[in-house]
């Protein structure tokens, strides 16, 4: 193939890309830097390059810090536990007869392919204090049965629980493929050294998928970071701005109250926490690896 | 087979069902309520099935809440933004694989780099651009964003590394030209990934909502989602209306995803592949 | 026409304007009124009748031109079980926050466990708003330039609030956690609730016939007699863009005369903002509408600046803190002071700068 004709091949994306990814990635740079708010929408007179005064004020801003490590609470708990029913679920369906196989892989996935917005409000009628399904469980069970949306923490963890929820699947069938992948010989050798069941698992079946769950781990985190359906419709940030998610709000600071600024340093500090976070799960998973 | 064999058999199955239903509780209980009558009524927890079921709530989610448009607009945006992310997506994948050209490596670093930028990051420039063409409230503003898809070309570039070159280069002796080659050949070869970005983007664009509420101004133009948290904001405390919405946003997901599974499913693990 | 949900309502309009794009004529909510002035999104009117309530009026006024004709009034009142209260020992509800306060405790000795008496939610800023506009000098000061959330007498409407939480007189929930307030509150879960007009005809829609003599509505108690509501409600506006102006105008004087105004009410429970069609049936004769009669002679603006939104949203979140993260009111409403001082510089720096030209720019400016 040409270089031209190859050229002209990936045009198009690379046209795509530039203008809806690099163009408006240097906008919310720009934005970030000044004070862009409704008098400026008024009036283009009023808008002001203010240089890092925005970071500086999101430095002081405890709503910001709480967005960070709410946002931050969610990944940090959820993705492991992702991984974990991602791999648990792929196993154990790995492990027993082709013929059912399908029909849970299905029951598995089915939450990632429904819209968010839906399964939120399924979940909001599930957790409701008084008529609530999750609770009507729990009296049966003698157990407590707290406030699930209007406690700060158990409102957070609610929200962990339905996106864990609607996210493993997605691992679990990456997980299975790669355990198709590693060659039953190993298991056949493992066996014959008379190693254990859990043995194989932890010598054999964790360490060969080691690779595949440290992608996943980049892939969730990444989704996680952009948690915005599930609070917005659950919780709307609330209680006590316990769920207020980074992207929730930028959405609040730039939508609603139109502090485009101070909405795009919030834009630009979250791009900035992924990267150095896709970057640390890189350098970690090449320390593993002993790269 | 041993005791201890059939014992964990057993409780492996038994697992994987307690599983398989806690997972599924959630959206079926949901899609049951949908046919109750009047569900806030119960004094306590709604049961699990409606006594007489109802189509009260599916009636007034189509007529009063025009369910039917945002359903729709919906399938518009995801049936535009299928086919042109995939072309687009299929060229630049292929290209990357199988040609070596100066800029490769400018190019394969800028597909990256747009992997790991946080698209929902950029909605506050988008909106202004979208907005200086006057392209706000136009199916354009969401199908546009959406048919640059830089995972989707990390993906078949991936696959398409396994093209054997010898049958790219013998249509190229045959005189086919490079744009034929690719439409004869390649998309052939390539039609199982093919199909498997194109069912990963309808989902991704079906589900899509921080984007579509923006870009969609004028109620007539919402895409699915975006009017369903609208009209929950409005009637949350209308269980048996709310339910409907979500089992209408819901079903048609699981029919695409049963009928299409084995696509879908492709593409999914693809990913682990293109470490 | 459009109808938008409510509180997604401000967004959109904002963001159509942003983006060139707005409708002809709008109804937009009081709060938003000064933000699409301070836009230049919309065009001065001539009031088109002479018996608005008069603090409707008003707020449209800005710069002595009015730029939105009222449509609908909107103040918030008890409904309440008079059932429950009268089982507790009252006749009607009391007119001062203390008298209302002994009320409340009474009616929760006689209530089942899981049953409250009063529902407050907690993502729901109004009834705080109206505690607080009992004495508005307690919220801004020099001229809506700074927070005055420090000052004595927010600190005791809020003092009041938290009490309410405290004694658990109410639960901490917001409104997402009820299932449907008009079963429950026929059922006792809740005996009062602060509310607008729009839940008259909620209460209509989801109760049976015979279930109405349940519920009725009383003006708000105040710190020492009778309490003064806010008002709101919301505005027909012409935008400037519009090329149908004398269509929207028409559009707008049809919409205010009597025959639709009654017909706005019978619809939706929505009150006219002219006095005279609360002259005919069914407004002139229904009962559960006299407190908001009352009170609608009792009201008190909010500050016309485009930034009471986003306060008043600051103010909820604060309050939040002191009802549930245990907070204390003298350090929450130091820090509100500070957020808002934050917010309304752009303001203040308006004002200052452009003495002159300001006066046209910067909307809500006290003479």
């Amino acid at each position: 193939m040409k270089s031209l004709t190859a050229l002209f091949f990936i045009l198009p994306a690379l046209l795509l890309i530039v203008l809806f990814v690099f163009v408006p990635l240097i906008g919310v740079l720009g934005l970030s830097m000044t004070d862009f708010n409704i008098y400026s929408l008024a009036n283009g007179a009023d808008l002001h390059f203010i240089g890092v005064a925005n970071f500086i004020h999101l430095l002081h801003d405890r709503a910001a810090w709480q967005g960070v490590e709410t946002t931050m609470t969610v990944v940090l708990v959820g993705v492991p536990a992702t991984l974990a029913l991602s791999l648990i679920c792929a196993l154990m369906i790995e492990s027993i007869s082709a013929r059912w196989r399908g029909l849970f892989r299905t029951a598995f996935f089915l939450p990632v392919v429904c819209s968010t917005v839906a399964v939120a409000i399924s979940w909001r009628y599930m957790l409701n204090t008084r008529y609530g399904l999750v609770n009507r469980l729990l009296a049966a069970a003698h157990l407590p049965t707290p406030n699930w949306l209007g406690t700060p923490s158990l409102a957070l963890l609610a929200i962990t629980v339905v996106v864990v929820w609607k996210g493993f699947g997605y691992g679990m069938i990456i997980v299975a493929a790669a355990r198709r992948e590693i060659p039953d010989e190993l298991y056949d050798i493992a066996r014959i050294e008379g190693a254990g069941m859990m043995q194989q698992l932890l010598r054999i079946t964790v360490p060969m998928l080691a690779p595949t769950l440290g992608l996943l781990a980049l892939l969730d985190a990444a989704g996680y970071w952009q948690l915005f359906a599930e609070p917005y419709v659950l919780t709307q940030g609330g209680p006590m701005g316990s769920t207020m998610s980074l992207l929730l709000l930028m959405y609040d600071r730039g939508f609603r109250w139109w502090r485009w600024g101070v909405a795009s340093a919030l834009a630009m500090v979250l791009t900035v926490i992924m990267w150095l976070f896709a970057w640390l799960q890189r350098h970690t998973r090449a320390v593993w690896r002993g790269d | 087979m041993s005791a201890k064999g059939v014992l964990v058999r057993v409780s492996t199955y038994a697992a994987l069902i307690v599983m398989a239903l806690a997972t599924l509780f959630p959206l079926l209980w949901v899609t049951s309520i949908a046919f109750m009558r009047a569900p806030e009524r119960f004094a306590g927890t709604p049961p699990l099935w409606p006594d007489h079921p109802t189509l009260v709530n599916m009636v007034n989610i189509v007529h009063q809440q025009r369910i039917g448009y945002y359903f729709l607009n919906s399938l518009i945006v995801a049936a535009a933004t299928t086919p042109l992310s995939v072309l687009v997506a299929g060229l630049a994948g292929y290209a990357l694989a199988q040609a070596k050209f100066r800029a490769h490596r400018l190019v394969s670093w800028i597909v990256m780099f747009a992997v790991l930028v946080p698209n929902q990051a950029l909605v506050l420039p988008l909106f202004e651009m979208f907005s200086a063409v006057h392209l706000i409230n136009h199916y354009a503003a969401l199908i546009l964003p959406a048919a640059a898809n830089a995972v989707s070309i990390v993906l078949i570039q991936a696959y398409a590394r396994g093209i054997p070159a010898d049958v790219l280069d013998a249509a190229r002796i045959d005189g086919a030209s490079e744009w034929r080659t690719f439409f004869s050949v390649v998309v052939p070869l390539m039609a199982p990934m093919l199909a498997a970005v194109a069912v990963l983007t309808f989902v991704v664009s079906w589900n899509d909502f921080m984007w579509p509420m923006i870009a969609m101004q004028k109620v007539d133009m919402q895409t699915l989602p975006v009017a369903l948290a609208s009209i929950d904001r409005e009637h949350y405390q209308n269980i048996g209306l709310m339910a409907a919405g979500a089992t209408v946003a819901i079903l048609p997901m699981m029919f695409v995803f049963l009928a299409s599974q084995r696509y879908y499913l492709r593409a999914v693990s693809a990913g682990s592949l293109t470490d | 026409m459009e109808n938008l949900a409510w509180s997604s309502a401000q967004a959109r309009l904002l963001s159509a304007v942003a983006a060139g794009d707005p409708p002809d004529v709008a109804q937009v909510g009081d709060t938003d009124l000064s933000t699409l002035v301070t836009l230049h999104a919309i065009v001065p009117q001539r009031p088109v009748a002479g018996d608005f309530f008069q603090e409707a009026l008003d707020v449209t006024r800005f710069n002595g031109r009015y730029y939105g004709t009222p449509w609908y009034v909107d103040t918030r009142v008890l409904f309440y079980l008079p059932a429950v209260l009268h089982r507790a020992g009252y006749r009607r509800p009391a007119r001062t926050w203390s008298g209302w306060l002994k009320q409340l405790q009474a009616v929760r000795r006689i209530l089942k466990p899981g049953q409250y008496p009063l529902l407050a939610p907690i993502n729901e800023y109004e009834f705080l708003e109206v505690l607080a506009l009992q004495e508005p000098a307690s919220v801004l000061r020099d001229g809506d330039r700074y927070g005055n959330f420090a000052s004595p007498s927010f600190r005791a409407a809020l003092r009041f609030y938290k009490n309410l939480f405290a004694q658990r007189l109410a639960p901490r929930i917001t409104d997402r956690q009820l299932i449907n307030l008009w079963w429950q509150m026929a059922r006792g879960d809740f005996v009062f609730y602060v509310s607008g007009p729009w839940n008259i005809g909620e209460f209509r829609r989801f109760l049976q016939p015979q279930d109405q003599h349940l519920w009725m509505t009383a003006p708000m108690p105040g710190p020492r007699g009778a309490g003064t509501s806010l008002i709101d409600g919301s505005d027909l506006v012409i935008f400037r863009r519009s090329r149908r102006q004398p269509l929207a105008r028409a559009f707008v004087r049809y919409m205010l005369q009597n025959r639709q105004q009654v017909r706005l009410f019978a619809l939706t429970g929505d009150l006219p903002a002219r006095r005279g069609p609360w002259t005919f049936a069914p407004l002139a004769t229904d009962r559960k509408l006299n407190a908001f009669r009352v009170q609608l002679g009792r009201v008190q603006p909010f500050p016309k600046i485009p930034e009471w939104g986003e306060i008043m949203h600051g103010m909820r979140r604060m309050a939040e803190q002191v009802v549930i993260g245990g907070v204390s009111i003298r350090a929450a409403t130091d820090q509100l002071d500070r957020r808002v001082n934050y917010w309304l510089a752009e303001r203040r720096a308006l004002l200052s700068r452009e003495p002159g030209k300001g006066r046209r720019r910067v909307v809500g400016k006290q003479p």
